[in-house]
């Protein structure tokens, strides 16, 4: 008796141990705000801060003055940029998330042990160990844009409905047009100015890289 | 009566001398123009070089070639300033009508050795014209003035642009242009405008950074008495020079 009761306090004592990075591997939280963010879970907002819980199904919002660090299953974190909006799809071996509206840089932390994959309308931007950012574009002819610039590694961005993909490897970027037709990766300056921190204590995470830069601005065309 | 049949012929006699000497005029000529430029974008700067070379004349001589360099500025989205220093040769100015050896024959005395520099300020307001089908047009308004340190000429450039994008994927596959470029003379000549075309041209964008260009225009440039004319006592002239100039060039553009 006296030995299954140790047993079962040292099954404790590892349970309670290890608890909280159980429950990290299977759901995720916020690490770093600034401004206003609202996570909305089961139909309910309330305001965001560091250690604020993130599950399946949340809704992660940013303000037009706000920025959100959120760390997912600890293998991937993503930064929103202001007037963002992310929905948790899935957490876990397979994470998925969607951008509803703004701009989200996102970065594997060390090997991810499943996939990892970011969702923008019809296009599925999946990873496997690298640094992205994607954000939605311009609004022509009443569709969106989406811009995605890979950092490091490999994205391979798809579009199923259409049956179209194409990797884009790292200081490359794609213009989604009207998120419906991917074009050719390639180099573009703009993306130079990203700024992919996401950790305060190494300097700003804010990234003001305006997306206006991204296309061809014609009044700046003079050749003689 | 036999006084007034004299005069009568000698007038016609005259006439096709006087003619004879004057500038030289082989309207519908074409001049076949070719250039180079470089142009290194740094935020709010465009510092460009360009070379040009033109063949002129019914014989195809490599008459005129410049050197330009300087750069733009945008103070405001709107608008665009520069300064250029160009070094050129082969430009004929009225006063290159000249009688050698005197006092005939009179012909253009060749220029192609001579260089001259000018300096040039530049003023360009643009709008983006998205109301109109396509939503891709920008009109330009280019204002130029020219000091050219030979016999201190100054003008002034006028250039109304018009610009249609053609835009694939978002970004320019080729663009339409179609501009009227009149000069001014401040300080010479005797016309209003010393020079004036229409121009035409197109650039295929082949890359982002790599351009073609393909133009057309109209030149027309009026002459005027030279100098030596005037000092020889003959009367004033005015004589209007036209030809077609084909242009093609090539335009690389390093944002790095």
């Amino acid at each position: 008796m006296g030995a299954v009761r140790r047993l079962t306090l040292g099954a404790l004592v590892i349970s309670a141990l290890a608890g909280p990075a159980a429950v990290f591997a299977l759901e995720g939280q916020v690490i770093y705000t600034e401004g206003t963010v609202t996570v909305t879970s089961g139909g309910s907002s309330q305001d965001a801060g560091p250690g604020t819980r993130l599950s399946q199904g949340d809704l992660v919002t940013t303000g037009p003055d706000g920025l959100a660090v959120i760390d997912l299953s600890n293998a991937t974190q993503l930064k929103l940029r202001e007037s963002t909006s992310v929905v948790i799809d899935a957490i876990g071996s397979d994470t998925k998330v969607s951008l509803t509206t703004g701009a989200v840089f996102t970065r594997i932390l060390g090997k991810l042990s499943g996939s990892f994959s970011v969702q923008v309308e019809r296009v599925v931007a999946g990873v496997r160990g690298t640094e992205f950012f994607v954000a939605y574009g311009r609004t022509i002819d009443s569709q969106r844009d989406i811009w995605l610039c890979v950092n490091s590694g490999l994205v391979d961005v798809s579009i199923p409905a259409a049956n179209q993909h194409t990797l884009v490897p790292a200081g490359k970027g794609i213009n989604i047009v009207g998120g419906e037709k991917l074009t050719p990766a390639r180099s573009y300056t703009w993306t130079r100015g990203l700024n992919w921190n996401m950790d305060a204590a190494n300097g700003g995470v804010q990234d003001h890289t305006s997306l206006d830069q991204a296309y061809s601005d014609l009044l700046n065309h003079d050749y003689q | 009566m036999r006084t007034g049949s004299f005069l009568l012929l000698a007038a016609l006699v005259s006439a096709p001398c006087f003619a004879d000497n004057l500038p030289s005029a082989p309207n519908g000529t074409l001049e076949l123009e070719g250039r180079t430029a470089l142009i290194l974008q740094s935020g709010s700067f465009d510092f460009l070089a360009d070379i040009t070379g033109r063949l002129e004349d019914a014989g195809m001589t490599f008459q005129y070639r410049a050197l330009t360099i300087g750069g733009y500025y945008r103070p405001l989205k709107n608008l665009k300033v520069g300064a250029f220093y160009r070094l050129q040769a082969g430009v004929r100015h009225d006063d290159d009508w000249v009688s050698n050896p005197s006092p005939l024959p009179w012909s253009w005395q060749s220029t192609v050795g001579r260089f001259e520099n000018e300096l040039m300020l530049d003023a360009s307001p643009r709008f983006l014209l998205d109301f109109l089908p396509g939503r891709s047009w920008v009109l330009m308004l280019k204002g130029r003035y020219i000091y050219n340190t030979f016999e201190n000429q100054q003008s002034i450039v006028a250039r109304p642009e018009l610009t249609f994008f053609w835009l694939v994927d978002r970004q320019p596959f080729m663009d339409f242009s179609a501009a009227y470029e009149a000069w001014f003379p401040l300080n010479y000549g005797t016309t209003l405008m010393y020079e004036s075309y229409p121009w035409v041209g197109v650039h295929y964008h082949l890359t982002p950074e790599l351009m073609l260009e393909l133009g057309g225009s109209y030149k027309a440039t009026a002459w005027s008495s030279s100098q030596q004319w005037l000092a020889a006592g003959n009367s004033p002239y005015r004589v209007t020079y036209s030809r077609w100039v084909a242009s093609f060039g090539v335009i690389y553009v390093l944002n790095p």
